[in-house]
C-alpha cells in the first residue's frame, strides 16, 4: 500500500502507521481476493459509480446507526436514499480524495480491532455500533473525529434534504 | 456570446485583448468594464450557467450543480466556494458591505498600498453599489430568526442594524444560498455579464483554466480543459492568448494556477496568509414556532464586538443571522441517532446565530502530487479566543430574545438551558473537529502590497513579476477586507479596469 497522505486525514499515530496500513491493506485484500476468513460483503441493491460491495456495507451499516429508524418519526437513512446520495457525492470528487473516503471507511471498519475488539464494524451489534461510533465522535484523535464528522455530515445532508423526510420535521417544503 | 462545451468539437484557439479567469465578483466586473470600453474578451469558468429556471430549490441539487465544498487538511474546517456562472454572487446571502475606512488607511499604512484611500475607492464603491441596486433592508422584513438576533443583542443593549442587499422585488423565499428563482437577488447573471456580453465578450462556461505561460517576463497564453458537464471531466482544451491576463479564480483557485503555472511567486508568498473568516453557529429552541428558512435568510447584524483600526484592520467578532435549509441546517446539530432525528423534529422552532470572527493571516495552500490544493489552517490562539467569546455572546442574546435552550455547533452535544451554563464554552474549547466550522470569505493567498520581496500583486493588482498578469479577487487581502467580501472585491475589480484603461498604451499598445 503506498504511503500517501490522506488530503484530510493523517495517520492516528505514527506507533500505529503500519498496523492501520496492515489491516487496510489485510481488508483490501480479503475484499478482492475473498478470503474465507472474511464473508463476503453483499451486492449493492443498486448499481453505485464510487462504493464498492465493502465499502456500501460500511457506509449503509454507519448511516443506519447515524440515523435510524424509529423514534421520533419511523423512517430511518436506509428508507431514504442517503447511501445513494453518499455514492453521487464522492463519485463527483477529485481521485485522492475518494481514495481518502474508501481509507476512512476502511479504517471505520477495521478499527474495532485497534480497541481489541475482533469484529468488523458492520457485524456488531447496534449496540456495539453505537458505542463504536461513539468512540469515533469523542475521540482524542483529531483523524476519527474528522471522519466521523465528514460521514455523519454528508449522510444527514442526504437524509434531511429528502422530501420524504419534509413532514416528519414539520418542514413545508420549498417556497412555492 | 456564451459557448457551452456541447457546442464544441474540437481544441479551442482564442485571442484576445483580455483573457479573465473567473466569472465571479471581479470577473465579471472586469468582463464588463474591459468590453464595454471596447476590447475583446474571453473569460473561462468552470463552472456551469445557472438562471432564474434551473434554480429548482432542491438543495440536493443546488449544492452540487454550483458549490464546490473543500476541507481543510486536518478536516477541521469546511470551505463553501462557488462553482458556477457569476460565482459567489449567485449564491451567496446577498450582504453588501463595504470595506471600513480604517481597513483601508491600515493597508496604506502598514502594506505600502498606493492610491486606495476611502475617499478615492468611494466611486468604485458607489459603482458597484449602483449596478447592484443596493438598497437598506427594512426592519419589517426581517424574519423570526433575525428578529429574535435583533431583540435579544437590542434588549442587551448592542448595537446592530440590518444589512445593505442587493435585492430587489425580493419575495422572501429564503432560498438565496441555492441561487434565486426570481431573479430578485441582483447577482451578476443579471448585470455585469449580460453588460459584457452585449459588449461582444465571449464567455465560455465548463472551462477550466489550468496554467498561465509567460514570454519574456508577460503573460502570453492561458491553457486549460473544456470539461463535460455531466461528469465534469476533460473532454477537450482551450487555449486563450491575450495582451492582458486576468486571474480572478478565487482565493483558493487562483493560488493554485499561479502554483501550478510556476509563475509570479518571487516573492514565495503565493498560497501564504491564507485568511478564511472562521465562522461557527449557535441554535437555539423557541416554544414558539420561528420557521426560519422563511424570509430573508440573513437580514440582521451585531457588530458590538467588532473592531477596527488603523493598526490591524478588522478584528473582533460579529454575530448575524441566518438560517436555512433542513438538509444544511441538520449538519449543524449534535449527536447522533435517535437523539439527532428528534432534535430536528423540532426544526420549526430553531433559531441560529452565526458568529463570524475576523482572523488574522496564518493558514496556506499548497498543492498535493495532482497539482490540486491542499488547505492548511491552524487556528491561532487570538482566533480561538473570539469565536468562543462570539458563541457566548450568541448564547446570551438567544437567551435574551427568550430561547428555552441554546445548542453550542459541538459534535458531542452540548445544550444548556442557562446563562449560568455558558462555562461549557471553555470546558470544551475549541478542538479541530470537535465543532462545526466553515469559512465561505477566504482571502489572502497572492496579496497585494507595496514591496515585491513581501507581496504577490502590486497596488494596482498587476503581478511584480509577471507583468500584464493581474490577479484581482479575494486573494489580494492582505486582511479582511470586510465581514463581506463581495462588494468589495467588485469595487478593487473597478479600481484595477480603471488602471488598465487609463495605462492602455502599455497594455496594448495604441491599437483602441
Amino acid at each position: 500500500m503506498k504511503e500517501e497522505t490522506f488530503s484530510g486525514i493523517h495517520a492516528l499515530t505514527a506507533t500505529r502507521r503500519n498496523f492501520i496500513k496492515a489491516l487496510a491493506f489485510f481488508a483490501a485484500a480479503a475484499h478482492g481476493g475473498g478470503s474465507t476468513a472474511f464473508a463476503a460483503y453483499p451486492d449493492p441493491p443498486v448499481r453505485l459509480r464510487f462504493l464498492t460491495p465493502m465499502t456500501h456495507a460500511i457506509i449503509s451499516a454507519f448511516a443506519h446507526r447515524i440515523l435510524p429508524p424509529g423514534g421520533a418519526f419511523p423512517e430511518g437513512a436506509l428508507c431514504i436514499d442517503v447511501v445513494q446520495y453518499f455514492d453521487a457525492v464522492i463519485a463527483a470528487e477529485p481521485y485522492e480524495i475518494q481514495q481518502d473516503i474508501k481509507r476512512g471507511l476502511i479504517l471505520l471498519e477495521f478499527g474495532p480491532y485497534l480497541q481489541l475488539k475482533f469484529r468488523r464494524f458492520t457485524r456488531m451489534t447496534p449496540a456495539q455500533k453505537d458505542a463504536y461510533l461513539k468512540t469515533w465522535e469523542q475521540s482524542d484523535t483529531v483523524l476519527q473525529r474528522g471522519v466521523f464528522s465528514v460521514f455523519k455530515k454528508i449522510c444527514c445532508l442526504g437524509f434531511f434534504s429528502s422530501e420524504k423526510i419534509f413532514s416528519c420535521i414539520g418542514y413545508d417544503g420549498p417556497w412555492a | 456570446m456564451i459557448v457551452h462545451p456541447d457546442a464544441i468539437t474540437g481544441p479551442v484557439h482564442e485571442q484576445a485583448d483580455v483573457c479573465i479567469i473567473g466569472s465571479g465578483s471581479a470577473g465579471s466586473v472586469i468582463a464588463m468594464e474591459m468590453a464595454m470600453a471596447g476590447y475583446s474578451v474571453v473569460v473561462l469558468e468552470e463552472g456551469g450557467p445557472f438562471t432564474g429556471p434551473d434554480f429548482n430549490k432542491k438543495e440536493r441539487d443546488m449544492l452540487a450543480a454550483m458549490y464546490r465544498q473543500r476541507y481543510s487538511d486536518d478536516l477541521s474546517i469546511l470551505f463553501y466556494q462557488a462553482n458556477c456562472l457569476g460565482g459567489g454572487p449567485v449564491i451567496n446571502m446577498a450582504d453588501c458591505v463595504r470595506t471600513p475606512d480604517a481597513v483601508f488607511y491600515m493597508w496604506e499604512k502598514n502594506f505600502g498600498i498606493k492610491d486606495i484611500s476611502p475617499a478615492g475607492m468611494s466611486s468604485y464603491f458607489d459603482k458597484a453599489e449602483a449596478i447592484l441596486k443596493t438598497d437598506k433592508i427594512k426592519d419589517t422584513q426581517l424574519n423570526r430568526n433575525n428578529r429574535v438576533l435583533k431583540d435579544g443583542s437590542t434588549s442587551l443593549g448592542y448595537r446592530g442594524d440590518t444589512f445593505h442587499t442587493n435585492r430587489g422585488h425580493c419575495v422572501e423565499c429564503g432560498f438565496c444560498p441555492f441561487g434565486c428563482p426570481y431573479d430578485s437577488k441582483q447577482t451578476t447573471m443579471l448585470n455585469y455579464l449580460p453588460a459584457a456580453l452585449a459588449a461582444g465578450a465571449r464567455l465560455y462556461v465548463y472551462a477550466r483554466a489550468d496554467l498561465i505561460e509567460q514570454q519574456g517576463g508577460k503573460a502570453w497564453r492561458v491553457t486549460g480543459s473544456l470539461l463535460n458537464p455531466a461528469t465534469k471531466r476533460k473532454k477537450g482544451v482551450v487555449e486563450v492568448r491575450a495582451k492582458v491576463i486576468v486571474l480572478a479564480a478565487n482565493t483558493i483557485n487562483s493560488a493554485q494556477i499561479l502554483l501550478n503555472s510556476g509563475i509570479g511567486n518571487e516573492s514565495g508568498l503565493v498560497g501564504k496568509n491564507l485568511l478564511v473568516q472562521p465562522h461557527t453557529m449557535v441554535s437555539a429552541l423557541f416554544d414558539e414556532e420561528l420557521k426560519g428558512y422563511r424570509g430573508i435568510p440573513q437580514a440582521y447584524f451585531c457588530d458590538e464586538f467588532e473592531h477596527v483600526d488603523e493598526d490591524i484592520g478588522l478584528s473582533g467578532f460579529r454575530l448575524e443571522g441566518g438560517f436555512t435549509t433542513p438538509g444544511l441546517v441538520s449538519t449543524m446539530m449534535p449527536g447522533f441517532g435517535r437523539e439527532l432525528k428528534e432534535r430536528m423534529t423540532r426544526y420549526n422552532n430553531m433559531a441560529n446565530v452565526v458568529v463570524l470572527v475576523y482572523d488574522q493571516p496564518c493558514g496556506q495552500v499548497t498543492l498535493n502530487q495532482y497539482g490540486r490544493p491542499v488547505i492548511s489552517y491552524q487556528m491561532a490562539d487570538a482566533t480561538r479566543a473570539a469565536m468562543m467569546a462570539g458563541m457566548r455572546e450568541a448564547a446570551q442574546v438567544l437567551f435574551a430574545a427568550g430561547a428555552r435552550e441554546v445548542m453550542f455547533p459541538h459534535e458531542v452535544p452540548a445544550v444548556i438551558t442557562d446563562p449560568s451554563e455558558l462555562s461549557i464554552i471553555e470546558q470544551r474549547g475549541i478542538e479541530p473537529c470537535s465543532q462545526l466550522v466553515v469559512s465561505f470569505h477566504m482571502q489572502g493567498t497572492c496579496r497585494m502590497g507595496a514591496d515585491p520581496a513581501t507581496s504577490v500583486v502590486d497596488s494596482y493588482l498587476e503581478s511584480y513579476s509577471v507583468k500584464n498578469l493581474f490577479v484581482v479577487d479575494a486573494s489580494v487581502s492582505p486582511s479582511t477586507v470586510s465581514s463581506h467580501n463581495m462588494l468589495a472585491i467588485m469595487a478593487m475589480a473597478h479600481r484595477t479596469a480603471d488602471y488598465i484603461i487609463t495605462n492602455k498604451e502599455k497594455y496594448f499598445g495604441s491599437t483602441i
